[in-house]
């Protein structure tokens, strides 16, 4: 006993007993599901799904604007991770911020603001028709292009944030030596920078490619109306269909091609990362070969501030004006300004306040409990040599494929019942959004957590078994203090999303147990849009607010 | 250490905001307690939050002890839900508040509903009530031709195929049931039939994703006119928005949102009271309060609506829209994804 | 008994060896060397001792404490043993002090005897104006210093060092190297030292245990490895050697390539087969006059390199090449004719 207790293996046991129930359990629902026509075993759902001609377009639809904003947001995110940490750009700190806030927007909040500027009505456009005389708009933001960019701009400070580590941790001697052979600043770039961070940036596209493709409020807001479906606002719509009977199944058999599509993506990542091995990043610190842009200094750093700037402050701004005006429609002049709609929320609105608490509760409580069991996981994933161990990290990484709709809905099948035991239903409590958040994030933990763990030497962890320390007291001294930053960052990328969850809560929410885009969203489908907006800003204000306290306790940490 | 301390300055940052917003949660907590499964309900809803608010508050003041709970999401969510938790023969709501017969008669369907004979019953228009008894019409809302206030107003149905609009016309999709109501109205209609949605398309129309969408976007101006439902104009009207309706001179279509009892309800008592409390008279009293039109011929309508009795109504053949439900949503798909 | 004991230890990857029976008896105070080209099994025999990868059969026995086999298998940390890596494993995030300090924090010593304890090893690897420091504002020498304090701080009864100096410059590794001698003699520890330097494993070694393809090749001092290698990979790895075909016949060997016949020991018994035979470079006398002695061989300078003390040439001698290092007195351009003498050689 005293042998299991010190060997660490009861911490296993409690991880994938927690993986087995929290996930592979809901999973096989949606499988199972997927697979039952009419309350038997049957394909018929998958034949309905795969001979319906229309589904290819919607899944090409699908692939399209995932992959090209994929694309756009590796370009964006590496060229600016490597104008920060190579380069003598200035004011690094206010650009890492300007890099940030699109990735703190909620992404349909995101798509309401740009649509708000961009609509062929929306405010850019009619600037730009009161100053042209045109009389057409400028660009609308309709369509897969619109589409395309809102997604970009939400995704391409996730590319930042992992390759911008990576340049990092990168020694610049390989850099050097082929500086040295004569390569021209730019061949440097491309043929020894770039593939010396290629995990970095493959892991980021994959991540950026599966959130973008299981996006479900950036085309439904943008692309509805100009009947460009692609497969989540399908599945939504199929779900919604109460002519169709078995919706469900059909929308989880639908949910399997997300799913594959998904795997695949992760396969090829893992195929094209593990095919060399690169010892690159040592941990050792060595000094880092800081590109000098010189004459073009300042024109480089405004502008790129200014782009980021635009994209970042212009849909913030949008929903401020809204969020001003006595209703919605109006011009944001001075005499239609009004705080009404703050204090409508935060005084006569009991469910906006209680919103708020819980979402702080659910965001808190699930990127403690992710990162918890991602840390056991990702240690078993990257430390132990068991056969199939990287299953794991492919098993967690799937609920994050599936629209938020069927994971709800799985979720729902899953946890109505009373537990054994206890005897009580975790259902229309928080607990159950809870369940469902850390099923839905946790790949977000295992993968940080992971990449980290990968950079801590085994022979520091040996030293410290060989001086005496048991399995947990290894894992306390050793392991914990060596991949914090990738613990925090891995908290974070949890905690923020979690904040601001909408397509799981909508399913999942009861009376008091409200989370904040529920509220939102149930204020914006009274037609109360001024309201709504300014409980978004309420939100992004906690979410900005949250990142910057998160910055500041690690800056100081570090010393 | 450190990452303890971390962790703990995050956990006291969250606990000042608890306190901060621990009085409403407390007396949240409190209200929940000590009331027996048999005096509190569940009623699943897809009427506007406000509106439902009203009811909650007022059947409770009417019927002390008693608890009602509600959730509220747009009808398909709703739905989805329902049915996952029919499939898990774990249905958690004891009352049932949907937009239109259509959602009722899927419930219904899937044997979800249980047959009530309301008290009041025989003051309900009869018209609005399952023959059968499984639900009641419990309010009116209707579509009606909203318009934007900076352009001209139209004057019929027609008007959405006025080159003048050209563009900025729409209309909701039909997985929503008031939409659905209204286009299968339309179609079945000799004077519109399928050609009226094929002209609107060649318009420039499109469909959005439900009747708020719609709302706002007129409200906008992305949109000029569009078939919408009459209290959500209305509301954001009287918040300021410029829009405005009309009823169209070949009438307004009428759809009632019907309330239900489910099935082996564990309070079937307090949820029976209150879809009563819902038809009498003080609670459609309510409803003209907030700019819906009673289903009860007692209740005065508000001045902010036209009375029933007095404007055109479209009729609407429930039983051909029954059977022709795959039909209409075929047909509209293709007109308007296309 | 002697004190460390290990018996028949194997460890199979799949179908693999990546040792086989390997069997050893060390005593205590002991500086045995594992040595061999990488991929020989020595890091993981080692680390088998370590506790870190568990064999597939085999027995070690530490003292009078089984540590595997019948059954037991002591964790890591039961094992009481000290260890310093290639990668000096000092933990980035704690100070010097810290860093030596956390096994006697493990085991709960008091933190006044942690810090006699600790000064006294920091004196003894010369980090006293270290202590507080972090592993970053070390360079290389002290960084493994602080490992080798690390692992002498519990006064483990066996320290295992894998390939401990092979990151640091040359100068540094010479200093190094009488370092942990010096620190050897003081304690008197029992050392197991892994390396694929036959310099290290020469000079600082008791017994040299040398492996290749998992399988112990020879076990001896350094002086037997050298004079007497037991086969010819013995003979390569340590020191440098010519390796020469020859056909032996009765009591004479005739060198392939050339026409010199070489004479035999009377003792050696006779018969027909193909033999190798073994001259170290410096044991083959280079003489400029023919002189007419059997043993004395024609051949010319073909290759010269001046290193300092010493000079190597390569001789040709018919078709074969011989390498022969002088001392530098003896001064010889390229293409001098010369005389070489054979000692007597190693046979295979």
């Amino acid at each position: 006993m005293k042998r299991l207790i010190k060997s660490g293996n009861w911490i296993y046991a409690i991880a994938f007993l927690a993986l087995a129930i929290l996930i592979i359990y809901p999973m096989i629902i949606i499988v199972y599901r997927s697979f039952t026509s009419e309350n038997e075993l049957s394909l018929q759902n998958y034949i309905t799904v795969l001979t319906d001609a229309s589904m290819y377009e919607v899944l090409w639809n699908s692939l399209f604007v995932s992959i090209i904003s994929t694309i756009f947001s590796l370009i964006i995110g590496v060229a600016l991770s490597w104008f920060v940490s190579r380069t003598d750009i200035k004011g690094k700190r206010w650009l890492t911020l300007g890099i940030m806030i699109p990735f703190l927007i909620p992404s349909f909040i995101s798509a309401i603001s740009w649509r708000q500027l961009l609509s062929p009505v929306g405010y850019l456009n009619k600037i730009y028709m009161e100053l042209t005389g045109a009389t057409e708009p400028f660009v609308s933001i309709y369509g897969p292009w619109g589409i395309i960019f809102v997604m970009t701009v939400s995704s391409f400070s996730l590319v930042f944030m992992i390759t911008h580590t990576a340049f990092q941790n990168m020694d610049s001697s390989y850099e050097e030596a082929a500086q040295i052979s004569g390569a021209s600043r730019l061949r440097v770039m491309k043929d020894v920078t770039i593939p010396l961070i290629k995990p970095s940036i493959l892991s980021s596209a994959v991540l950026v490619f599966v959130s973008n493709i299981s996006n479900f409020g950036v085309p439904s807001i943008l692309g509805f109306h100009e009947s460009y479906f692609v497969l989540t606002t399908k599945i939504y719509q199929l779900l919604n269909d109460y002519t169709i009977r078995d919706s469900f199944s059909i929308a989880a058999s639908l949910s399997m091609v997300l799913v594959l599509i998904a795997v695949i993506g992760i396969w090829l990542q893992y195929y094209l990362t593990n095919k060399k091995s690169y010892a690159v990043v040592t941990g050792k610190s060595s000094q880092k070969m800081i590109v000098n842009l010189g004459k073009y200094r300042v024109v480089i750093t405004t502008l790129i501030g200014g782009l980021l700037f635009m994209i970042s402050v212009a849909p913030v701004l949008a929903i401020l004006a809204t969020s001003l005006t006595k209703a919605y429609g109006l011009p944001p002049t001075l005499d239609n300004l009004t705080l009404e709609n703050y204090r409508y929320i935060l005084f006569e609105m009991p469910m906006a306040k209680r919103s708020l608490v819980n979402s702080l509760i659910l965001a808190f409580g699930a990127a403690t409990i992710a990162v918890g069991i991602g840390i056991v996981l990702a240690y078993f994933i990257t430390k132990t040599n068991v056969k199939g161990r990287q299953a794991i990290s492919f098993i967690v990484s799937l609920p994050y494929a599936l629209p938020g709709t069927v994971i709800g809905l799985a979720i729902i099948l899953a946890w109505i019942k009373p537990l054994p035991i206890f005897e009580v239903s975790i259902y229309n409590t928080l607990w159950i959004i809870l369940v469902a958040y850390v099923m839905y994030y946790i790949t977000l933990a295992v993968q940080t957590i992971s990449s980290s763990l990968i950079q801590v030497h085994g022979s520091l962890e040996e030293a410290a078994r060989i001086s005496g320390a048991s399995w947990l007291q290894n894992m306390r001294d050793i392991v914990l203090p060596l991949i914090k930053p990738g613990v925090i960052s891995g908290w974070f990328l949890i905690f923020i999303p979690a904040l601001s969850e909408l397509t799981i809560s909508i399913l999942l929410w009861s009376s008091g147990n409200e989370t904040i885009a529920v509220a939102v969203y149930n204020l914006q489908e009274q037609g109360n849009m001024t309201s709504a907006s300014a409980l978004s800003m309420v939100m992004i204000f906690l979410i900005i607010a949250g990142h910057q306290l998160s910055n500041w306790l690690s800056r100081r940490m570090n010393g | 250490m450190k990452l303890n301390k971390f962790i703990i300055a995050l956990l006291l940052l969250m606990i000042t905001i608890l306190a901060a917003c621990g009085s409403s949660e407390d007396s949240a907590a409190e209200g929940n307690e000590g009331v027996t499964e048999e005096e509190k309900i569940t009623v699943y809803t897809s009427v506007p939050q406000d509106l439902v608010d009203e009811f909650k508050a007022a059947f409770e003041e009417a019927h002390p002890g008693k608890t009602v709970d509600v959730f509220r999401a747009a009808s398909g969510e709703l739905l989805a839900k329902l049915q996952a938790e029919h499939d898990a023969d774990s249905v958690q709501a004891d009352v049932v508040w949907v937009a239109d017969f259509q959602s009722a008669e899927a419930l219904k369907e899937l044997g979800l509903l249980e047959q009530y004979e309301s008290t009041e019953k025989d003051a309900v228009n009869s018209n609005l009530i399952d023959p059968e008894g499984y639900y009641y019409g419990s309010r009116i809302i209707n579509m009606v031709l909203a318009y934007n206030t900076n352009v001209e107003a139209p004057a019929s149905w027609n008007d959405l195929h006025n080159p003048a609009y050209e563009g900025k016309v729409g209309l909701p999709s039909v997985s929503s049931g008031t939409s659905f109501s209204f286009v299968g109205s339309l179609a079945a209609d000799d004077n519109f039939g399928w050609e009226f949605f094929e002209k609107m398309r060649e318009n420039g129309g499109k469909q959005y994703s439900n009747n708020q969408d719609v709302a706002e976007r007129v409200v906008t101006g992305e949109l000029a006119i569009a078939p919408v439902l009459d209290y959500m104009v209305t509301g954001m009207k009287l918040q300021g928005s410029p829009i405005d309706y009309v009823i169209p001179e070949e009438g307004l279509v009428m759809v009632a949102s019907p309330i239900a009892l489910v099935a082996d309800s564990a309070a079937p008592e307090t949820a029976k009271s209150f879809i009563d409390f819902t038809l009498s008279k003080d609670g459609q009293e309510i409803m003209s309060s907030q700019n819906v039109v009673s289903v009860r011929e007692d209740v005065e309508a508000s001045e902010n609506v036209p009375s029933i009795g007095d404007v055109k109504i479209l009729e609407t053949d429930l039983d051909y829209l029954d059977a022709h439900n795959e039909e209409i949503t075929a047909k509209f798909e293709e007109i308007f994804t296309n | 008994m002697s004190f460390i004991t290990i018996n028949e230890l194997t460890k199979q990857f799949n179908v693999v060896y990546a040792v086989k029976d390997f069997s050893l008896k060390i005593e205590k105070g002991e500086f045995i060397s594992f040595l061999g080209p990488s991929g020989c099994g020595k890091t993981t025999t080692l680390r088998m001792i370590a506790g870190f990868i568990e064999p597939t059969e085999g027995k070690i026995q530490i003292g009078d404490e089984l540590i595997y086999g019948q059954g037991v298998n002591l964790q890591p940390e039961e094992r009481n043993l000290g260890m310093v890596f290639q990668s000096y494993a000092v933990w980035p995030h704690m100070t010097v002090f810290e860093n030596i300090a956390y096994p006697l924090k493990i085991k709960k010593v008091n933190k006044k005897k942690i810090k006699d304890k600790v000064s006294q090893v920091v004196e003894m690897v010369n980090l006293q104006d270290h202590v507080k420091k972090y592993p970053n504002q070390l360079s290389g020498g002290q960084q493994q210093r602080v490992a080798l304090a690390r692992a002498l701080v519990m006064e483990p009864s066996l320290l295992l060092l894998d390939e401990p100096l092979s990151n640091l410059d040359a100068k540094l590794r010479d200093k190094m190297r009488a370092e942990i001698k010096n620190l050897q003699t003081r304690t008197g520890v029992t050392i197991i030292y892994v390396t694929h330097d036959q310099v290290e494993a020469l000079s600082m070694s008791d017994r040299i245990v040398v492996m290749n393809q998992g399988v112990i090749q020879q076990i001896g001092s350094p002086e037997e490895m050298y004079n007497s290698p037991t086969n010819e990979f013995v003979a390569d790895f340590i020191g440098r050697t010519n390796f020469l075909k020859g056909r032996r016949d009765g009591s004479s060997i005739l060198l392939e390539g050339t026409s010199v016949v070489i004479p035999l020991p009377a003792s050696e018994n006779s018969g027909k087969r193909d033999v190798t035979l073994c001259y170290r470079p410096e044991s083959i006398k280079l003489v400029k006059r023919h002189n007419n002695d059997a043993n004395h061989i024609q051949g010319q300078i073909v290759e010269r390199t001046y290193l300092g003390n010493v000079i190597e040439y390569v001789v040709q001698v018919d078709d074969v090449q011989l390498k022969v290092e002088t001392a530098d007195k003896l001064n010889l351009p390229l293409q001098t004719n010369v005389a070489i003498e054979l000692p007597e050689p190693v046979i295979f």
